[in-house]
């Protein structure tokens, strides 16, 4: 087992993790005494076959939904669960802030706590003793370092927990959600220490849900779900897959991804970029046929170009976008409603507009028609990634109106400046200009 | 691998040095432990003297003064000797159950160290066998103080404390690994111990020696261990004879044989503790 490369600090080969559901905890014990003549589990794959490794001084990643299988890997990788099969190789003092206050003895007092965390670690008494100053005044929670810690709010819990784990200079440093309990400016402290960590040569994974904080630390990121690695490379491309496979709909996301594995595969490169809308505007909507019984429109395709008709794969602030989408009518409709909106990633809703707004909305359309609704936006937007999402409905009364057919989030728009003149989600293109006043 | 696989077969035997990496662990736990166990009391540490001499109190009042019940070996035995004598029982008794019953659900109750760090759970049941120690040490020095005063010998067997309690610690901690990894899996092993310790209390030779007990069950008595153990104590402290020699052979096979075992199963187990945890 001789290791070629000495920079590999965390490896991780083909881990799997199923979990045997038992309805009844006795069974297990019923399980071990058939060994596998009766079966009384159901399985559970947490994780399968995950493949990764993390180098000295990078700061990794780990994204994914809700239960995609980070936690489990993470637990993993700290040692606390065993994996199924596969191997971890762990090379160092792995330091672990997992959830809140990792193995803190509430009835301990925050002092006491350090100590016996570094206890855990392995970490001896004279060394604690020579660091507890230093995690102390990090923690920075004034006298409550001396009362027990079930007194402690969540906030306070966290900081002294990242503070001992982070401040014993580990060689591996796992850190999950947990941060994200402490107040915004000690967030920031911990991540500044993380990026001098880092430059010591401590390898960091980070877990969360948060984008913006992968995006501004990490390196590179790993995008999990149900239990499988979905992709692995630059932070940027992670990122965009992973709010792809947030907001796009599921079959323009297997496209993507189908399109990044194959890429990956034919080139053995990273993940694609500018991947997305592409791939978004000719999947064909088969709306689903239960929409209320009888289906009198759907939206059957969806698409961008620029105001040349060039499907582009994106577009540039300043120009103007036509976002195109096609309806079929297959009932007749007195007063059919078209509308588009656009949402940031974070889901701020930046624009929407409809056809009644502006008087345009077809009237008395026959059955069995194809109607191509056309809104010509100009892009007045910041560098950024934006969802679109159309809708067609039938209008009910003059306050009511009755939806036939939506496509949440059905583009992916990406906006690029050239040369960035501004920040937000509106560009305004402020003129500025400024002179001396005469005193 | 296979070679590799074997020798850590058998340095996980190597208990003594399994613990002693953990010994920072087990002292900050231990000491934890006492402290935490009489926090807010105004009486303190004096609890664990209180209660084992209520405890003494009550019992030598049921069985001395309602029961009438006599010891029977020397002629002028008083009360204080009965109860000297009856407590020569209770401390062993004390001792292993209260650490087995609190084994059950040693891991359930510290999920904290099963799921959130990589902790040596192994080291639980020692610090709960050392907390309870300080508590049986106390015990026995009111016992000597009370051989001394009442009695009035001191005897020289004492000397074979040691020899005693080794086997009791031994199998006090086999049983607490063993249980401890159980009430995990089997939540009922709480109420069954509780069952169980319970009839021991009846069936040791605690308020009643040995010979008391009609002959044909005398065999079955020393298929517990803790009569061995109770009679040896009763004659190194009370009689100021030696102990039962032959038995506290067999019974210390029979306590390492469970040390290793339970501990061997812990180790076995845990693994699969935070899956169902």
């Amino acid at each position: 087992m001789s290791d070629n490369n000495n920079d590999i600090l965390v490896s991780v080969h083909g881990i799997s993790k199923c979990y045997l559901i038992y309805d009844r905890a006795q069974d297990r014990l019923k399980q071990i005494f058939w060994r596998g003549r009766r079966q009384y589990f159901k399985e559970f794959w947490a994780l399968k076959g995950i493949d990764f490794e993390v180098n000295k001084g990078e700061t990794f990643g780990i994204i994914g939904r809700n239960g995609s299988g980070k936690s489990t890997l993470l637990q993993i990788i700290a040692g606390i669960l065993s994996p199924t099969s596969g191997l971890v190789k762990i090379t160092g003092r792995v330091s672990a802030l997992l959830e809140l206050g990792s193995g803190f003895n509430p009835d301990f007092t925050g002092r006491e706590n350090v100590f016996l965390n570094g206890a855990i670690l392995g970490i001896s008494r004279k060394e604690m003793e020579r660091r507890i100053n230093d995690i102390i005044s990090f923690a920075d929670i004034g006298e409550f370092i001396d009362q027990p810690v079930k007194v402690y709010s969540s906030g306070m819990y966290v900081r002294l927990a990242f503070s001992v784990q982070a401040l014993i200079e580990p060689d591996i440093l796992i850190v999950d959600e947990a941060l994200a309990v402490g107040d915004e400016k000690f967030q920031r402290k911990c991540y500044s220490f993380i990026d001098t960590l880092r430059e010591r040569g401590t390898c960091v994974l980070i877990v969360t849900h948060s984008t913006s904080i992968i995006e501004k630390y990490c390196q590179r990121a790993l995008l999990l779900d149900r239990g499988e690695v979905h992709g692995l490379g630059q932070t940027k491309d992670i990122i965009d897959q992973y709010h792809a496979l947030l907001y796009a709909d599921e079959k323009a996301y297997l496209k993507i991804l189908n399109k990044g594995n194959n890429e990956r595969e034919a080139s053995e490169t990273k993940l694609t970029k500018e991947f997305v809308n592409v791939e978004a505007m000719d999947h064909v909507c088969a709306t689903n046929a239960t929409n209320g019984g009888k289906l009198s429109a759907f939206i059957q395709k969806v698409w961008l170009c620029d105001s040349n008709g060039d499907e582009g794969e994106l577009f540039y602030t300043g120009t103007t976008i036509v976002i195109n989408f096609k309806v079929v009518v297959l009932q007749e409709i007195k007063h059919l409603l078209a509308g588009i909106r656009l949402r940031t990633v974070e889901g701020v809703e930046v624009y929407g507009t409809s056809t009644e707004y502006v008087g345009k909305s077809p009237k008395d359309v026959k059955s069995n028609t194809v109607i191509v609704f056309q809104f010509k936006t100009p892009l007045i937007l910041c560098e950024g990634t934006y969802f679109i999402s159309v809708a067609v409905a039938q209008k009910v009364d003059s306050a009511d109106m009755l939806y036939l057919d939506k496509k949440s989030d059905a583009i992916i728009l990406k906006v690029k400046e050239g040369n960035i003149t501004a920040t937000g989600i509106a560009h305004l293109g402020s003129e500025i200009d400024y002179w001396y006043e005469v005193v | 691998m296979g070679e590799n696989k074997t020798m850590n077969f058998i340095k996980s035997f190597n208990i003594i040095a399994n613990l002693w990496k953990s010994r920072d662990l087990i002292r900050q736990i231990t000491v934890r432990d006492i402290m935490a166990r009489y926090k807010g009391t105004y009486l303190g540490i004096l609890w664990s003297i209180i209660l084992p001499l209520f405890m003494l109190s009550i019992y030598t009042f049921v069985f001395s003064v309602v029961f009438k019940a006599k010891w029977g070996i020397s002629v002028s035995e008083s009360r204080t000797e009965f109860a000297l004598t009856m407590f020569c029982g209770m401390i062993p008794y004390m001792l292993f159950s209260e650490c087995l019953n609190k084994a059950t659900s040693l891991i359930t109750s510290n999920q904290n160290y099963v799921k959130k760090v990589v902790f040596p759970l192994e080291i639980l049941p020692v610090t709960v066998l050392l907390s309870s120690i300080i508590h049986t040490l106390i015990s026995l020095a009111i016992l000597f103080i009370g051989a001394f005063l009442f009695i009035g010998t001191t005897t020289w067997t004492i000397i074979f404390l040691p020899v005693i309690f080794l086997p009791l610690i031994a199998m006090i901690l086999g049983f607490s690994w063993f249980l401890a990894s159980l009430g995990v899996f089997v939540r009922d092993i709480g109420y069954s111990v509780g069952v169980i310790t319970q009839i021991l209390f009846f069936l040791s030779p605690i308020f009643y020696p040995t010979s008391a007990v009609p002959e044909k069950f005398q065999l079955l008595m020393l298929f517990n261990p803790l009569t061995v153990i109770i009679e040896s104590l009763r004659a190194v402290v009370i009689w100021g004879t030696m102990p039962d020699w032959k038995g506290i052979l067999i019974v210390t096979v029979f306590s390492f044989f469970i040390l290793f075992t339970g501990y061997f199963w812990f180790i076995r187990t845990k693994k699969a503790f935070a899956d169902v945890i």
